[in-house]
């Protein structure tokens, strides 16, 4: 960080009037300056003028950060605090400032894991198996204990047919309407493949050829936020390319059915500027599409009490908190009831819950408490981490609430059979 | 007088060892921060300027804890500071170096609320918007309204005597607070008003109110809460320019109206505020926007709704939207709340004034702000509560550059002498803090600032509860000041 | 008057002119013997007037229109009474901004006649004839309608303030919200002229109502009397409510046109403000009851019994909760008192009449301050003794220790008047 960077120049649209302080879950935690938006900010700011060094403590207090961007939705100034916060992670990590087991092996994790289908199809696999074993508990025991803490926030695994590999084609139902493309996303592919199903079946009756492209990447997000931003580049070229260099004519969207990796791909013109701007202008999630279009086919009743908790990166890093909640709407039957703090974080954050796992559960029990006190049926939200930390919340309370992407009931309410539910 | 000042080093030697030593065992290593990063986080609160390094920062949980690191503090004469949520803006918990910040962010418990004696107890850093929240389905809220009010405390509140868009009607924080607990700057805690609303002596509560956190540490306040009024307009009055704007307020307030608030935004912020998140939609060649809020009872609002559009009218207004619902009486309000932050958009800096003028004096002393601003080339635009004569002229800035930020603090003089020579006063709900302190002789002489300094001195004998708040550095001057010069019936030309 | 007194006397004669005046016979006044009063016309005056006294130490008794002397513990030692009522006039109205800048001497009615063309009222409305701004201010007296107007320092703008030292000191200002600098005003108010001598005042004014509505009723021994008036006082336009009990109305307000029998209290309610809200809040009351309409004069009736006292009878205002009125009441009337209460925000006025005891009996008075300081402790109310019998004054502190850190006001009292000169021994635990 240094005074003639881009960095620099982004703190500077921070005035410090702390409106974003009582929207920052490690603020609220905490009580602390340091660990809030402003004090954060300020603390780049320092670094850049030399007030105080770029060292351990900057770190950590950049770590602590969730990145869940709610600061951004109540920034007056219109502070970009996401992106901030990935290029100060990065300088972190140039600097040599995260060192230790614990980020190396999220590094490994993220590059070598996460990024390759193959090796992650074979390592969900084998946890599938260790489970089915009851190997789990020596597991906990003999794992690190963030791999440990990440193994049972994991949902059941499902049977293989449900994580087999999208159909690359499949053509619209009825009138035809336009033509999208889908991101399968890694861990969506892997652990919620019924996800994957539901949103091309509901983009089918609605009139919408999807595709599935070839030499698709992971999002990069995940790897942004841990500081690698050389390796979310890489994995964004591919994205540009195999979502509008290939594929014959351009589609009218690309669209994911994850938040976070919506917010990335309209965010990776940052990353790749000029080269990217397209595919981030094409990036629709699922619900933001399906309510931009309109839905065509009328979805059958479902007589439901449905909770909706905003993903963070729907909400505040993409803006959409509207639409999700009318396509719920529009299902006959359902009744949406209001929580309080449903655009809070849930404290799962990717894969911050693993480093911080006390008070990740703090910020889960407050908002399982509202979850609770509104009782629904069906607790919905549409990004994998949300969904993984929401199950294990509702789980570990024995609440009888089933967790479930919104777009999962939409396609239950076109009366298409739900192998995934768990 | 405020401006860049190197920051200075926190001495640091075998007290300050003992000093943190000692604050450890009191609130526990966790709750006290001393790592280099803290030291700089806690330098300032929203006013940047002449932000200092204290020695160590402490997250107290409970009266017991405040009280103890007091007393440490007096016990080794060390400086301390009380601190909310920081978004003062008058440098109010801003250290002096090698200071102790109390931070109160950690006691944010409601003690109790009584519906039916609409009182309730909270702890100092219970959020201001957080109460109200708490308190509404017994229909009930807490009427002082500052705009940051989703994040600042009550504490902070207290110790600010904190306003809002609402005051006209409501009044300010003091109005509302019947009695706290305070922890002394002896360590010795007390309790003063009653919640009865009286308490036989000196009014002890009325004067901790407002005093800026120099007189002890709030531990506990009991507020009143107010009646949710039954029914309520907005208004959105549109006007080419801010004289008009202004002729409207003093309409309505001239008939006999009291409306629970009526504010005001210039051009330059309401394009400030269409940029920002919080855009409300307002038309972006307007000269100024007058919201205007009436509440009361259900039967009588309509009158006086038809009564405000009449004048409105007859001064010419430009569009005139009536809010149709909350949500849209919440857009209307965005704008106004969220313009200081929009203004941040224009420039790296932002310096919030604060003055009071008599309201029938608005226009003109609007126009000679303005030109104060364009005199030296700053960018100057103006929030202000039209209804109390309570001005917010902001200026936008880059204090990396030494010739713009002189310019700004010159700029601010003028303004404050100005606003003064009006019949005005420095500050309306913002505090004097250490932003201020040093143009208090504009307003008071000698005599008067040696009355304020009895008071201070009883409650805050050695001076180390928050230092260098509100009274000078400096002697008063006395060519500027109003009495000197034949009180204060000075005319403005 | 001892020799040493008169010596006194004559040195301030020879100081002060014609501002002091010898009073002969010497004058009973706030439990002392005065021989002297002096009564500056202005602020310098004042200035020069309280100088020469805290020099030669000399404590003197501060007053303003006299209708609030008896409040408060005898001051001690006091031979020389210092008169605001020369500190007249109304300097400065601003019928635009509705503020006004009066000498401490003028009489509330005086303002009241000045501000009422321009559309305006003064929010201030203590008992009692010839009341001045000063010494309503200094008493942070309020009468019938503090429901509406709220406690006197709510109208307060700014004070010009005379030390004990003779320092013109100011504070506040004419605008109508300002935090510039520590509040002193608050200090000022409601210090019975212990701390400085208020010589001048900023206030903020109302707009008069376009419309007040006055509405009696009596209420039956089968009814909750509190939450009805509690409720009657809660109406959006609701400027003064009170319950006054039998014995009282039948004493005291027999003027009203109400019809009283048998009836436990009478109840007074007065809205003011637009029309629509007023005629709703009367109607609201009055649905399926008995009721009258009535006048201003019931008010006025109110504000008379407030500052009256039966025959060397005892006054106690007490502040208690809204939700401890019954509790409180109940006690009060088991221990013979009467009693106007106005339920919002919870003050109660006692009556203790003597009637039937011996001449100056010192147990009946014991008896009272006994039952008083058991509501102060069951009911946690706030009280004050605001009147009692002459012989009867200095036996017991009429605040009962007042509430909060005795030391500190004691410490204050110190800084402000170090030589105790203003009004010594009068306020809270004898300050």
């Amino acid at each position: 960080m240094d005074v003639t960077s881009e960095l620099y120049e982004g703190t500077l649209d921070c005035v410090h009037c702390g409106l974003c302080l009582s929207d920052c879950p490690t603020y609220l935690d905490t009580g602390r300056e340091t660990s809030s938006p402003r004090g954060r900010i300020y603390l780049m700011r320092g670094v850049a003028e030399g007030q105080i060094e770029l060292g351990p403590g900057v770190a950590d207090e950049l770590h602590l950060c969730l990145g869940c961007r709610a600061c951004e939705s109540v920034c007056p100034s219109g502070v970009r605090y996401g992106a901030l916060l990935e290029r100060a992670r990065e300088q972190l990590v140039d600097a040599g400032l995260r060192k230790g087991q614990g980020p190396r092996l999220e590094r490994l994790l993220l590059r070598s894991l996460l990024a390759r289908p193959a090796r992650l199809h074979a390592f969900i696999s084998a946890i599938g198996i260790v489970r089915a074993l009851r190997l789990d508990r020596l597991a906990r025991r003999l794992l690190p204990a963030a791999l440990a803490n990440a193994q049972a926030l994991l949902p059941p695994i499902p049977p293989s047919p449900l994580r087999a590999p999208l159909p690359s084609w499949t053509p619209a139902v009825g009138e035809r309407r336009g033509r999208v493309a889908l991101l399968e996303g890694c861990v969506m592919r892997e652990l919620y493949g019924a996800v994957g199903r539901a949103t091309i079946a509901v983009l089918t009756r609605n009139g919408f050829e999807v595709v599935v492209p070839e030499g698709q990447a992971c999002c990069g997000a995940l790897h942004a936020h841990a500081g690698d931003l050389s390796f979310a580049r890489s994995l964004a070229e591919r994205n540009v390319v195999a979502f509008t260099e290939q594929g014959g004519a351009p589609y009218d969207a690309v669209v994911t059915h994850s938040a976070g990796c919506g917010a990335a791909m309209k965010e990776s013109g940052g990353w790749l500027p000029g080269r990217s701007d397209g595919l981030a202008a094409l990036t629709r999630d699922i619900c933001e599409w399906l309510d931009e279009s309109g839905l065509v086919a009328e979805p059958g009743r479902l007589e439901l009490r449905v909770c909706y908790d905003d993903p963070c990166h729907l909400v505040h890093a993409q803006g959409i908190a509207d639409a999700p909640r009318r396509l719920l709407s529009a299902i006959p039957g359902l009744e949406l009831v209001p929580h309080a703090g449903a655009s809070d974080c849930c404290g799962a954050a990717g894969t911050w819950s693993l480093g911080h796992p006390e008070m990740s559960a703090r910020i889960l029990d407050a908002k399982l408490d509202a979850i609770e006190a509104a009782s629904p049926a069906v607790l919905t939200s549409g990004n994998p981490g949300c969904l993984m930390q929401l199950r294990a919340g509702v789980e570990a309370r024995g609440l009888a609430i089933r967790v479930a992407h919104p777009i999962e009931l939409l396609a239950e309410a076109y009366g298409m059979a739900v192998p995934g539910q768990r | 007088m405020p401006g860049v000042r190197p920051p200075q080093e926190a001495p640091t030697s075998r007290s300050d060892a003992e000093l943190i030593a000692g604050l450890r065992r009191i609130v526990g290593n966790e709750h006290c921060l001393t790592r280099p990063e803290d030291l700089f986080a806690y330098g300032c609160d929203a006013l940047t300027l002449d932000a200092q390094r204290p020695a160590a920062i402490v997250l107290p949980e409970s009266t017991e804890q405040v009280a103890s690191a007091v007393a440490l503090c007096a016990y080794l004469q060390r400086p301390f500071v009380p601190r909310g949520a920081g978004t003062g803006l008058s440098g109010g918990a801003h250290p002096t170096p090698g200071a102790v910040v109390i931070s109160l962010t950690r006691m944010r418990r409601i003690l109790s609320i009584d519906a039916d004696d609409r009182i309730a107890i909270v702890q100092p850093g219970v959020v201001n918007a957080d109460l109200s929240a708490a308190v509404a389905h017994h229909g009930l809220f807490y009427a002082p309204d500052p705009s940051s009010q989703q994040v600042c405390t009550i504490g902070g509140n207290v110790a600010e005597n904190s306003g809002g868009p609402h005051t006209l009607k409501y009044g300010t924080t003091t109005d509302h607070v019947i009695a706290l607990e305070i922890v002394l700057p002896s360590g010795d805690v007390v309790r003063v008003g009653s919640d009865t609303g009286f308490a036989a002596g000196y009014d002890l509560t009325g004067v901790a109110v407002g005093s800026e956190g120099t007189l002890g540490i709030v531990t506990e306040v009991t507020v009143r809460l107010s009646p949710i009024p039954e029914a309520v307009e907005t208004l959105l009055a549109i006007f080419d320019d801010v004289p008009s704007a202004c002729r409207l307020v003093g309409r309505i307030i001239e008939s006999g109206m009291v409306p629970a608030s009526l504010e005001v935004i210039d051009r330059r912020t309401i394009e400030a505020v269409e940029a920002s998140v919080y855009r409300a939609g307002l038309p972006q060649d307007a000269g100024a926007v007058l919201i205007i809020e009436l509440d009361g009872a259900a039967c009588e609002l309509q009158a006086q709704l038809e009564r405000v559009r009449a004048f409105a009218y007859e001064e010419g207004v430009r569009g005139l939207e009536v809010a149709r619902d909350d949500a849209e009486r919440a857009r209307f309000w965005r704008a106004r709340k969220g313009a200081f932050g929009a203004l941040g958009r224009l420039a790296p800096d932002l310096y919030v004034h604060d003055a009071v003028v008599p309201r029938t004096k608005l226009p003109e002393i609007l126009e000679k702000i303005c030109e104060i601003g364009d005199r030296h080339r700053l960018r100057l635009s103006n929030v202000f509560h039209a209804g109390d004569g309570n001005l917010h002229p902001n200026i936008s800035f880059d204090r990396r550059d030494p010739d713009e930020l002189a310019r700004v603090i010159e700029a601010g003089r003028e303004i404050l002498e100005l606003c003064v020579a009006a019949g005005g006063v420095l500050t309306g709900e913002h505090g004097v803090g250490n932003e201020k302190r040093d143009y208090m002789g504009l307003v008071f002489d000698d005599v008067d600032l040696d009355a304020m300094r009895r008071l201070r001195d009883v409650w805050n004998p050695d001076g180390l509860c928050n230092p260098d708040k509100i009274m000078p550095t400096t002697r008063p001057c006395m060519e500027s000041n109003p009495k000197a010069r034949g009180y204060d019936a000075v005319p403005i030309d | 008057m001892g020799e040493s007194s008169a010596a006194v006397r004559d040195a301030i004669g020879r100081l002060l002119g014609d501002m002091a005046v010898v009073l002969e016979p010497p004058e009973l006044m706030a439990g002392s013997r005065v021989s002297m009063r002096i009564e500056p016309r202005d602020a310098e005056a004042l200035a020069t007037a309280l100088r020469t006294l805290d020099s030669g130490s000399t404590p003197a008794i501060i007053t303003g229109g006299g209708s609030r002397l008896g409040l408060g513990n005898p001051v001690r030692g006091a031979q020389v009474e210092l008169s605001c009522v020369g500190l007249v006039g109304i300097d400065e109205l601003d019928a635009a901004d509705g503020v006004i800048r009066v000498g401490a001497g003028t009489p509330l009615a005086e303002i009241e006649r000045a501000v009422r063309p321009h559309g305006w009222q003064l929010p201030l409305d203590p008992p009692g004839q010839g009341t001045t701004v000063g010494g309503t201010l200094a008493s942070a007296a309020a009468g019938p309608r503090r429901l509406g107007f709220g406690a006197a320092r709510g109208c307060v703008l700014g004070l010009d303030t005379v030390l004990a030292c003779g320092d013109r000191t100011r504070c506040g200002g004419r605008v109508v919200k300002n935090v510039t600098g520590y509040d002193l005003a608050k200090l000022y108010v409601g210090s019975l002229g212990t701390l400085g001598v208020i010589e001048r005042a900023w206030l903020r004014l109302r707009p008069a109502p376009r419309s007040t509505r006055v509405v009696v009723l009596s209420l039956g021994p089968d009814s909750d009397p509190y939450t009805f008036a509690l409720a009657a006082a809660r109406h959006s336009a609701a400027r003064a409510v009170a319950l006054v009990c039998s014995e009282l109305a039948d004493t005291h307000m027999q003027g009203v046109g109400h019809p009283l029998d048998a009836a436990d209290w009478l109840l007074v309610a007065e809205y003011a403000g637009d029309e629509e809200a007023t005629r709703e809040g009367a109607e609201r009351l009055a649905e399926g009851r008995a009721a009258s309409p009535g006048d201003l004069t019931a008010i006025d009736a109110l504000r008379d019994l407030q500052g009256s006292v039966g025959a060397l009878g005892v006054r106690a205002r007490l502040h208690v909760r809204p939700s401890r009125l019954a509790a409180s009441c109940a006690l009060l009337r088991a221990a013979a008192a009467q009693l106007l209460v106005y339920p919002q925000p919870g003050v109660i006025y006692a009556f203790f009449d003597p009637s039937g005891c011996g001449d100056e009996d010192p147990w009946w008075l014991d008896g009272v301050f006994t039952a008083l300081e058991r509501v102060r402790g069951e009911a946690k109310a706030e009280l004050v003794v605001e009147e009692l019998p002459e012989w009867g004054r200095g036996r017991r502190d009429v605040f009962f220790g007042g509430s909060g850190p005795l030391s500190l006001m004691r410490s204050i009292k110190a800084r402000f008047d170090p030589n105790g000169t203003l009004n010594p021994g009068r306020f809270v635990g004898s300050i």
